[in-house]
């Protein structure tokens, strides 16, 4: 198992440097426009435009706080902002960090096959460069950046590994000139760490989006962790149909190897006997089909047959954001496991004879990885790893954190 | 070029095999599959099981008869839904001894992959099934299935 100890470091400006606000300008209206996003789970496009939608929204948080509802960010209700974040104030020396999107600004539309950023994203590479220059004038200044390459589907994952790293590249290099140029010799102050997801990690049907390179900039206070040492929790419920060969806790231990050391509790939040012979040998062929299989990724899919859906109804004591794995005898066809739930039911099944690394491998696929071709990491495709416990990289571990599967201690 | 055991092995040990796509190995892979069949590996035994019946050879039946005699029901089950892919006549055969298992894991493969196929005898099973299975789940799902092959016929 390789080590690797990236963490987005918390962060947040204690001092503020000497500039004023323009509540006009664009940055500042993304501030308002991300702030009431979070604080009142909304989704606004965060565009920088004081529209209609984002003028709606700012009555609506003045009403809440007891403040005069006209819609205009003033002095007060930019203090009650302030105060419901408990973070970041958009003034001063974080006024450089305003706009800037968490937990990565996301340069996308690269051409087909091109690794050069395009144009039109400089503004934002300066932009961040700005933000992390102001950083460095507070007491928690910006000291490490990952920038993490992607490619569409389209081509070799081998192909498009190195690819997305060369993005990724371009993009590191275009900051570090935005530093230098900003301030000399700025640069040697900010590790720019580059990482490459390939094209595990589509955000989109639209190609041109998921030919991107993300930016992640810490500057916002990641809420401080009730599990330390790790970031968030995974809820895993066990459904046994058939109890499994190798045993449900020795694969529960498994599982805590490969996603505690990436910062993710495993806690086992239930355990139930479920008496269903008739599902006990689950069926997953694609409805009215006789020969496609239903085990597609991302698993959740309305396209299941009635078994399947039938086996996944029995959610007793879970939650929304749990997981549920069900252990079966077989499948047929025979698959060692399968992530296949329909949508909002998420799990996945896991047979009687499968290794100690399967569960891992589904619930996997359910936070939203795909099969990677490198066999030291958990969604290598082959049960067979060469030095396990196998891994999750970064990539892995950036959207486990982004999947509403991994929540709050 | 000869594909080798751990080649085949190999393609097995996927968490998800691709099985359409192993299958177009054709038969040179079954005896490395019936190898598979009798180890003491129950997964790989399973999903080996499996790829036979998308073989179309009438040794890949073969297999399915060596499978569907295996001691463990693991096996049974896969060789009983392998039989849904298999379009040999011969696999009429191994169908009938899976229907009448005692396992009722195997039973409703074997009653699945049956319904499957235009065969007499294998309807006339799957109506008897449906009259006296001790599952009822199993009944209604023979009685469903007897009825839909007879649908397609009359069709």
């Amino acid at each position: 198992m390789s080590q690797f100890n990236f963490q987005v470091e918390s962060f947040e400006f204690e001092s503020e440097l000497e500039s004023e606000v323009n509540r006009n300008s664009r940055d500042y209206i993304r501030w308002v426009q991300q702030s009431l996003n979070q604080i009142m789970g909304l989704k606004l496009a965060v565009d920088g435009i004081m529209g209609a939608q984002t003028r709606s929204a700012i009555r609506s948080f003045q009403q809440r706080q007891g403040l005069a509802a006209d819609g205009i960010v003033g002095e007060k209700t930019e203090a009650a902002l302030r105060a419901a974040l408990g973070g970041p104030t958009p003034g001063g020396g974080a006024a450089a960090c305003v706009g800037i999107r968490q937990p990565a600004e996301v340069l996308d539309g690269f051409a087909f096959n091109r690794e050069q950023m395009p144009s039109t994203h400089q503004p934002a590479i300066v932009r961040i460069a700005n933000c992390i220059l102001a950083s460095h004038n507070t007491a928690q200044p910006i000291r490490s950046v990952l920038i993490a390459g992607h490619t569409d589907p389209v081509g070799g994952e081998i192909y498009n590994l190195d690819l997305a790293y060369r993005r990724a590249e371009d993009v590191e290099r275009r900051l570090r000139a935005a530093l230098e140029n900003i301030k000399r010799g700025s640069a040697s102050l900010v590790t720019l760490e580059v990482d490459t997801c390939g094209e595990a990690q589509p955000v989109s049907g639209v190609n041109a989006q998921n030919r991107r390179v993300e930016i992640f900039v810490p500057v916002k206070r990641r809420p401080p962790s009730k599990c330390p040492p790790y970031i968030a929790r995974i809820r895993l419920h066990v459904k046994i149909l058939q109890e499994p060969t190798v045993p449900v806790p020795t694969m529960l231990a498994a599982m805590r190897q490969v996603y505690g050391s990436a910062g993710f509790l495993v806690e086992l939040a239930s355990t139930e006997h479920l008496n269903l012979p008739d599902l006990v040998d689950l069926d997953i062929h694609c409805p009215g089909s006789a020969t496609a299989t239903c085990c597609p990724f991302p698993c959740a899919s309305a396209n299941l047959n009635a078994e399947v859906v039938s086996l996944f109804q029995n959610r007793n004591n879970v939650g929304a954001n749990d997981v549920v794995v069900y252990f079966v005898r077989t499948t047929s066809p025979s698959l060692a496991g399968c992530c296949a739930h329909p949508p909002g039911r998420p799990g996945a099944v896991v047979v009687q004879s499968a290794s100690q690394w399967v569960m891992s491998h589904e619930v996997g696929h359910v936070l939203g990885l795909r099969h990677f071709t490198d066999s030291d990491r958990l969604m290598h495709p082959i049960d067979a790893f060469t030095n396990p416990p196998p891994d999750l990289v970064p990539c892995e571990v950036r959207a486990i954190d982004a999947s509403s599967l991994s929540i709050d201690c | 070029m000869a594909v080798t055991f751990d080649q085949i092995r190999q393609l097995l040990l996927a968490f998800e095999p691709d099985y359409q796509t192993a299958a177009r190995l054709g038969s040179q892979i079954l005896p490395h599959l019936r190898t598979l069949v009798t180890g003491s590996d129950l997964l790989l035994a399973s999903k080996a099981a499996y790829l036979a019946g998308l073989i179309d050879d009438d040794r890949a039946v073969e297999l399915l008869r060596a499978a569907a005699q295996h001691l463990s029901p693991i096996v049974r089950v896969a060789a009983a839904g392998g039989l849904r892919n298999s379009k040999r006549p011969a696999a009429a055969g191994v169908l009938m001894s899976l229907l009448q298992d005692q396992d009722a894991g195997v039973r409703k493969l074997a009653i699945k992959s049956s319904a499957m196929r235009d065969n007499s005898a294998l309807l006339a099973k799957i109506t008897d099934i449906s009259r006296s299975d001790p599952s009822p789940a199993l009944r209604t799902l023979a009685g469903k299935a007897a009825s839909e092959a007879r649908g397609r016929r009359t069709a």
